[in-house]
């Protein structure tokens, strides 16, 4: 009988292309370890909501995490070069991370997403959210003087 | 157009962010300014930065130079790296404000140094919001004089922020005025019914642990214990003290302070006594057997630099205000001795304005209006009037 650690699971993007990995390593997704542990028999996990490209990322990012012979140092350097990604593909992959319930890589991600946000403008903010400004000018000019301070 | 994004997930983004681009946020969209001033932004916000601070604690440094009110952040960690010095926007009639204490963010202050102005604020630096609370119903030129002791705290079943004054008039010591204050009321509610048999030291300064108020507070027999009031069940408790800690003792003041997450006190002596200060942690809180000595420093060890205990850091240390106005750090046998690097003067007003306190940042208060703004409370302040204020010096001499 092989033992839990050396277990492959085949796990399935949404647009049907397949990916192999280790159920140790794949068990950081809460949403997976669930599965594993409720008994799921499928040959392949079915991910309906992440994509091959998310799925590549967060398999790299896993798997960058569960080797435990990589120190705190290297994850920090892997984190710095791994959220250089740009800004729609950091959103895709803070929602993947939510739907398959990684913590670390939703730390990660946001922490990426907070600060490239830092320096915007409140156009650019609602631009790259995607964010319609439902504010007459006079409503936001009352915002913005409610906490006039923030702004200069 | 709708967000695609679901909003636990704006609020994981958010909550990691500086206050300036929050509030700036807030611009974004309607449903956006709804998310940033909800309860559940607000506390997620906090629990981060509570998180945040076991890593990296923040202390709050409050003093008098040059006559003028001093606020500043520094890291709690070998270092003592200055973070931020805050803004400070109003200007009390005393030397300086009482600081009550603080609470996820928020400041307590009093203007009662001396005077007894009826002036408390509630603030939160961070997001320069404030609010004047309403005069109490015990007011210094209704009823002659008296002394009165604060207290402010957190109800997190209500997610209400609490005000306790406690007033004792010459004619009735053991018969307090109680008044309660709800930020979510606005209000001071008169709970005297919760009778006190005890008189709290005068002026003795809050130690809040578990969600509750802790004094130091004199029984009929003349006996220290702990009284402390809870802020959730609004009641009052006593702890009794072990006879070698309850006792009077004039050679020595006692005060409550916060040791890692027990409660502690500091027996220090006075300026002409000067042997020393031990602390005394209650290992188990409620348990009068668990208090244990774990500090005993005398000042000869350091050529007789009157020194007064402040603070416990994260670490366990000391921190300590010497005679010479600066700050150092020391362990529990007084040995290491560090300087921080703070320093000020030796002037009486200067080594008696100094407060410190843990703080973690937060947002509360930023979902209240422009009333709240700093700028308004300020403006409410009272201005000088001699005839209108109290003072200590009067009852004494009466």
């Amino acid at each position: 009988m092989s033992s839990p650690e050396e277990k492959t699971l085949i796990l399935k993007s949404s647009d049907n292309e397949e990916f192999l990995v280790k159920e140790s390593v794949a068990v950081q997704c809460i949403t997976i370890k669930n599965l594993v542990e409720d008994g799921c028999d499928l040959d392949a996990i079915p991910l309906l909501n992440v994509d091959s490209k998310n799925l590549a990322w967060i398999i790299e990012f896993m798997e960058k995490y569960a080797d435990s012979t990589s120190t705190d140092a290297e994850k920090k350097d892997f984190d710095t070069e791994f959220v250089k990604k740009p800004f729609n593909d950091v959103l895709g992959l803070i929602l993947a991370a939510n739907y398959l319930n990684f913590p670390a890589l939703m730390d990660v991600m946001c922490d990426a997403c907070a600060n490239e946000m830092k320096l915007w403008s409140v156009e650019q903010v609602r631009e790259k959210f995607h964010i319609q400004n439902d504010y007459t000018e006079e409503e936001e000019k009352a915002v913005r003087a409610e906490n006039f301070w923030a702004f200069e | 157009m709708s967000d695609f994004l679901p909003e636990g997930i704006i609020i994981n983004i958010l909550k990691r962010l500086p206050v300036k681009p929050i509030i700036c946020c807030m611009c974004v969209s309607k449903s956006w300014y709804t998310l940033i001033t909800s309860p559940e932004f607000v506390s997620t916000h906090l629990n981060f930065n509570i998180a945040g601070s076991e890593v990296l604690p923040l202390l709050l440094l409050r003093r008098c130079i040059r006559k003028i009110e001093r606020y500043e952040l520094y890291y709690d960690k070998e270092s003592f790296d200055r973070y931020l010095r805050l803004q400070f926007p109003f200007r009390s009639i005393n030397s300086f404000f009482t600081i009550i204490g603080t609470c996820n963010g928020l400041l307590c202050l009093s203007d009662d140094r001396v005077f007894y102005m009826n002036t408390i604020i509630i603030w939160n630096p961070f997001v320069k919001k404030s609010v004047l609370l309403p005069k109490p119903n015990m007011v210094y030129n209704s009823y002659g004089s008296f002394m009165q002791s604060l207290g402010f705290g957190f109800d997190p079943a209500s997610y209400d922020y609490k005000v306790v004054r406690i007033t004792y008039t010459d004619l009735d010591r053991c018969l307090p005025q109680i008044e309660l204050y709800k930020l979510s009321t606005g209000i001071w509610q008169d709970i005297s019914h919760l009778s006190l048999q005890y008189v709290i030291y005068h002026r003795s300064r809050q130690a809040y642990i578990y969600g509750a108020s802790h004094w130091i507070a004199r029984d009929l027999y003349g006996n220290d214990l702990i009284l402390f009031f809870d802020m959730c069940n609004e009641v009052f408790q006593e702890m009794i003290l072990p006879v070698h800690l309850a006792k009077d003792d004039s050679s020595s003041t006692k005060e409550l302070i916060i040791h890692k997450d027990s409660l502690a006190l500091v027996l220090c002596d006075v300026p002409g006594v000067e042997h020393g200060f031990c602390v005394w942690v209650m290992e188990e809180y409620g348990v009068m057997e668990s208090w244990t000595k774990k500090f005993n420093v005398n000042f000869q060890d350091f050529g007789g630099r009157f020194m007064k205990p402040l603070w416990v850091r994260k670490d366990g240390e000391v921190l300590v205000i010497t005679k010479d106005g600066s700050l150092v750090s020391c362990d529990s046998n007084g040995e290491q001795v560090i300087d921080l690097g703070v320093h000020g003067s030796r002037s009486e007003e200067y080594l008696r304005s100094i407060h410190v306190d843990g703080y973690i940042k937060s947002v509360v208060l930023l979902e209240k209006g422009p009333d709240f703004s700093d700028a308004v409370t300020s403006s409410k302040l009272p201005s000088l009037q001699t005839d209108d204020c109290g003072s200590d010096d009067d009852a004494e001499r009466n």
